[in-house]
């Protein structure tokens, strides 16, 4: 292993330092930084069942990075966290992040796993935009497959002398039509609250269903004013793909 | 935009722990072999304000933990954030021009980073308040200032925070 390390220092003209953590096991301090100036966690070690390759790992420290903030607990985000993988030809085996080498390209490779690391723990950054997109999507995904039968409309806007109170999904198959709101946030849910008392005092015939992203993020106040105006409310999307379809045939009942 | 003296109250606040996972202990991460966890929700005394804390401990490195306090802020731009997070020492040296890595350090948010639309904890002190995982907990459930840490740490040491200062 020791050829292997002058091997790594000479590539990097001396700017890393090469330290033993465990038996066989080094780390590599590089001057690579994440963004809150900590170093990105490199080791180097011989490849377990490649006798003549080397393995680049992070001994599990980028996830450990990103589970600060942010899971990999959806099919959506595990297959962004795949596909930067792939892309990048790096493994994960158990939550080790690793790329075996050959000592010619062993720079190389170091350079592209750090680059990895980085895009990784960057997954986080697009959580407000991606995945409270994503809630729409999945809504309209559900609402368009699974709810078909109860003849969907997007975007209905009841009261035409108020074109800009809109709502989500209206469901027409019953005596009274449902109109559906998605929430995200305290902003659509305090609009949500002003559009139903608009259509009480309009003395409109609806049905009022709220399918939150995560009700317990609403702050109380936006709570209540949902609570209080909405005739069903779902606390996530999940229990909604659940319930949703019972609950319109029971409340149209 | 958060000021300093806000962030200084948003850490110190009273807060009750309202849900824990795993409830007692620290559980496998389910995508990782390497990492040990909890993750607590809290909710200050005056239930205004909402946080997550999360602890990390690395099973086979054990020098490199960490404990963090994010904040849930209702202004869109800032979302989410880390305002502290204490940090075992994550190798034998390093490049860092304040020598932090090889060290037990916090990291800290401040207005002057939220205002250069900074929203890592990029301020950085190396730190004697603790020298184990444990002692590393001990201070930062007490600093964050727990009301109810024996009903979720039942062991918990019952010392005072070790450096009491005004910060």
């Amino acid at each position: 292993m020791e050829h292997i390390l002058n091997l790594i220092k000479e590539n990097f003209k001396g700017q890393v330092g090469i330290y033993p953590r465990r038996e066989g096991l080094f780390q590599l301090i590089l001057p690579v930084f994440y963004e809150d100036g900590d170093m990105v966690d490199v080791y180097v070690q011989q490849c377990p069942d490649k006798k003549d390759k080397i393995r680049i790992s992070d001994c599990g420290m980028t996830f450990m990075r990103l589970s600060y903030t942010y899971d990999i607990n959806s099919p959506t985000r595990e297959k962004i966290f795949t596909t930067i993988l792939n892309q990048n030809s790096v493994i994960n085996e158990d939550g080790n992040l690793y790329i075996d080498t050959s000592p010619e390209f062993i720079y190389q490779n170091l350079m592209q796993f750090v680059v990895c690391q980085q895009k990784i723990c960057n997954m986080r950054l697009w959580q407000k935009e991606t995945v409270r997109s994503l809630f729409f999507e999945k809504l309209e995904a559900f609402v368009e497959s699974d709810l078909r039968m109860f003849k969907p409309e997007k975007s209905v806007i009841p009261l035409k002398d108020y074109p800009i109170i809109e709502v989500d999904y209206s469901f027409e198959f019953s005596r009274k039509p449902f109109y559906l709101f998605g929430v995200t946030n305290k902003d659509k849910a305090k609009n949500i609250a002003i559009a139903l008392l608009e259509f009480q005092k309009a003395k409109l015939p609806f049905i009022s269903m709220v399918v939150h992203e995560n009700m317990e993020d609403l702050p109380k106040k936006e709570q209540i004013y949902l609570t209080q105006n909405a005739d069903k409310q779902f606390p996530t999307l999940e229990n909604f793909q659940e319930t949703g379809a019972l609950t319109l045939e029971r409340m149209a009942a | 935009m958060l000021t300093d003296a806000e962030i200084k109250k948003l850490i110190r606040c009273p807060k009750r722990i309202i849900e824990a996972a795993p409830r007692k202990g620290m559980g496998d991460d389910k995508k990782s072999v390497f990492i040990q966890r909890k993750n607590l929700k809290l909710l200050s005394e005056d239930e205004k304000h909402r946080f997550d804390v999360f602890i990390r401990h690395h099973s086979m490195l054990i020098e490199q933990f960490s404990l963090g306090l994010n904040f849930k802020s209702d202004d869109r731009q800032i979302g989410n954030i880390t305002l502290l997070r204490f940090n075992g020492a994550h190798g034998q040296s390093d490049w860092s021009k304040d020598g932090h890595y090889s060290a037990f350090h916090i990291h800290r948010i401040s207005e002057a980073l939220l205002a250069g639309g900074i929203y890592e904890p990029r301020e950085i002190e190396i730190t004697e308040r603790y020298s184990t995982f444990d002692s590393a907990i001990n201070e930062f459930l007490r600093y964050i200032n727990l009301m109810n840490i024996t009903e979720y740490f039942p062991h918990a040491d019952k010392q005072m925070l070790l450096f009491e200062r005004e910060e």
